[in-house]
């Protein structure tokens, strides 16, 4: 009883400690990396894109800048092929066996499924978070961190320098400074999205993916990760597919509405930067759908 | 426990007034709980009802047997008095406390009394291997092999010594050999979306049926016989033996691993592929160290499986009396043939020689368990001893 008490008290003080000292100068020198993606942020552009799972077409003819160094939202209603959307920009929709595709997918203006490109560059260069966090169990902290190194056979000297400036990125720094070694799996929800938002950073990728990353975390986590979006704007590109009409405004600075009906395909109804898209929409629908009286 | 806690914390005021005595100054509040009790736990009624029910049912039943037959045998008698229990426990139980919890209570002795069916023959087992085994084990059964033992020496003269390196060093070849490629077969399976999978699938299923002495056989057919006379590391030695172990063990494992590397789950692998890696480079870093206890599980199931084989050695590692410790040249004998050559003898003596060495392999087995057990704990999970050590020191502090 006595430990704990103190244990918890001593965090307490911790935490007051670490609030008042910001992040310190360590955390601005992005450590170097041999063998990762280029470096800045990159734009994302589609022409025409188009999904189908075997012979259903769940997506047609999205045409979307998404600039460089900004925050983009995808909002519509459920199925209507957002989370599709996104997976064909990193490619990885062609990993679902009976998927297909159509149209231009444009990174920096360089189409990432010309013959010649490999998917593991593409999604190297487009980092991703789940709606479900997914830390390997198998690693500690320290190595879900490290994890997309090990995987893609990045080098870096100062691998230390790296997880700290990842784990600062993602706001997590001054919870699991004391435990770099413990279990990824053992953190709560929100930590461990935060974990794989900084496993996603730790690449340096010019774009970063996120489907839903608050649908399964509380709000004080919300609030963090939605800290962290607004500080990743100047490094790297953000695409956000969201349900939370407020999340969209808080952090994105364009917006695209998706709309599936019954017997149509899903579609981007409507596109532009997130004031006109909630204050003043050109279609009723968006109107609707961002006050919340309809899908 | 509790009253240090209390002793430490009355030493120093607490803080925050949580999970303490209430800090000094403010008058103790008078507060009443209400009793506690767990809706679940049994209470004495409970325990007595079902001794009683025994009691009167073996009453009975004594009471029936005795005045109707000529007496039946103890096991009729057995399942007589335990249907009469069954009977009176359900009837008292639902006059005492309803229908709803009687029905409840009534699944609970019958898969009690289920489980301890089949642990009957399975401590009689080993309790009877045990004490058997235990006669003629002497801590020179693990020195000696049998040299020089004739047929009117006592149990305890010479020993499996031979036998045991002989087990180890052959079911450590079939590991060697097995591991890699059912590790490899069972990616294949899980991991890939081949056409070929169904197939394979099946052929393995196929091969898990087969029978073990046909594993020896086929060794014996398609290596021994052809080319014995040319080279001696395909006579009769440890290495075929291995062989044919290896076909034994090889479904097993394939099929254990394929099952635990299905529980991995996918958004694992979607993270890793979402990294920039390749799918061979997930499967090595991320599927396989995830699954890494129930590869150990799979592992411990192949030697289970194995390690008792006898058929598959009567003619591949041939069996041998004395040590021979290269499994590659030479008969060499291991603690399933060493049991069977002992056993079938007529003389007392070789015969306990036989419950000592049945006795050692199981020992032999629970050993092997335990270090694999040990290797494959998931390190991720459970930390070691000494970070748990170093950890529980310092929230002492």
């Amino acid at each position: 009883m006595t430990t704990t008490t103190n244990s918890n008290h001593a965090s307490v003080d911790d935490v007051d400690i670490e609030l008042i000292d910001d992040p310190g100068p360590a955390s601005d020198v992005r450590p170097g990396l041999v063998g990762g993606p280029p470096p800045g942020c990159a734009s994302v552009e589609t022409r025409r894109a188009c999904a189908w799972f075997g012979d259903h077409l769940v997506l047609e003819n999205v045409d979307l800048l998404m600039p460089a160094g900004q925050v983009t939202a995808l909002i519509g209603p459920s199925g209507c092929g957002k989370s599709t959307y996104l997976r064909m920009l990193n490619r990885m929709h062609e990993l679902v066996p009976s998927a297909s595709l159509g149209g231009d997918f444009l990174l920096d203006g360089v189409d990432i499924y010309q013959s010649g490109m490999r998917a593991q560059e593409v999604r190297l260069r487009m980092g991703m978070v789940f709606q479900k966090p997914n830390p390997f169990p198998a690693m500690s902290i320290r190595d879900n961190v490290l994890a997309g190194l090990k995987l893609a056979r990045i080098k870096c000297h100062d691998k230390d320098g790296l997880v700290e400036w990842s784990l600062r990125r993602a706001g997590l720094w001054r919870e699991v400074r004391n435990r770099l070694t413990s279990p990824g799996g053992a953190l709560s929800g929100g930590q461990q999205q935060r974990l794989c938002i900084a496993r996603a950073l730790a690449v340096q990728p010019n774009v970063l993916l996120m489907d839903e990353p608050c649908s399964a975390l509380d709000p004080t986590s919300t609030r963090r990760i939605e800290d962290t979006i607004a500080e990743l704007r100047d490094e790297v590109t953000v695409i956000i597919v969201t349900h939370n009409m407020q999340q969209a405004q808080r952090v994105s600075d364009q917006c695209a509405f998706f709309l599936a009906a019954e017997h149509q395909p899903g579609h981007v109804v409507e596109h532009g930067p997130t004031t006109t898209m909630f204050d003043n929409p050109d279609d009723p629908r968006t109107l609707e759908y961002v006050h919340g009286r309809f899908g | 426990m509790t009253v240090i806690d209390r002793d430490i914390q009355d030493a120093p005021p607490p803080t925050d007034g949580l999970g303490g005595d209430p800090p000094p100054g403010r008058p103790e509040r008078p507060v009443r709980l209400s009793a506690r009790r767990r809706p679940t736990d049994l209470v004495l009624a409970d325990h007595l009802t079902g001794v009683a029910s025994a009691a009167s049912a073996t009453a009975v039943t004594w009471v029936v047997v005795a005045r109707l037959t000529d007496g039946l045998g103890w096991f009729p008698f057995v399942v007589i008095s335990y249907l009469f229990f069954v009977g009176l426990f359900t009837i008292v139980t639902t006059d005492r406390l309803g229908w709803l919890t009687a029905k409840s209570r009534l699944a609970t002795v019958i898969v009690s009394t289920g489980a301890i069916v089949i642990l009957i023959p399975l401590v009689w087992l080993v309790g009877y291997i045990f004490v058997r085994g235990i006669q003629a084990l002497r801590l020179s059964f693990f020195v000696n092999d049998l040299t020089g033992v004739g047929a009117t020496d006592s149990a305890t003269a010479g020993g499996g010594a031979h036998a045991i390196v002989g087990t180890i060093e052959q079911v450590a070849l079939a590991l060697i050999i097995t591991v890699p490629l059912a590790v490899s077969c069972a990616v294949f399976l899980n991991e890939t979306s081949s056409r070929l999978r169904r197939p394979v699938r099946i052929f393995v299923d196929a091969m898990s049926g087969l029978p073990s002495v046909v594993a020896g056989l086929f060794i014996f057919a398609v290596l021994i016989i052809p080319f014995a006379e040319k080279t001696p590391l395909f006579g009769y030695n440890g290495f075929m033996a291995s062989l044919a172990l290896s076909m034994v063990m090889m479904p097993t494992i394939t099929r254990t691993v394929e099952v635990v590397l299905r529980l991995v789950p996918s958004g694992l692998r979607e993270a890793g592929l979402a990294l920039g890696a390749s799918r061979a480079r997930v499967v090595w870093s991320v599927v396989l160290p995830t699954a890494r206890s129930g590869l150990t599980t799979a592992i411990v199931l192949g030697i289970a499986r194995a390690v008792g084989e006898t058929a598959p050695l009567l003619f591949t590692s041939f069996g041998y009396d004395l040590m021979n410790a290269n499994p590659f040249n030479g008969p060499q004998d291991s603690l399933p043939l060493f049991v069977f050559k002992n056993i079938k003898q007529p003389s007392d003596a070789a015969i306990d020689r036989g419950f000592a060495g049945a006795l050692v392999l199981m020992l032999l087995v629970l050993s092997l368990f335990v270090i694999a057990r040990i290797i494959g704990r998931d390190r991720g999970t459970s930390p070691s001893l000494v970070a748990r050590l170093a950890r529980s020191r310092g929230a002492a502090r």
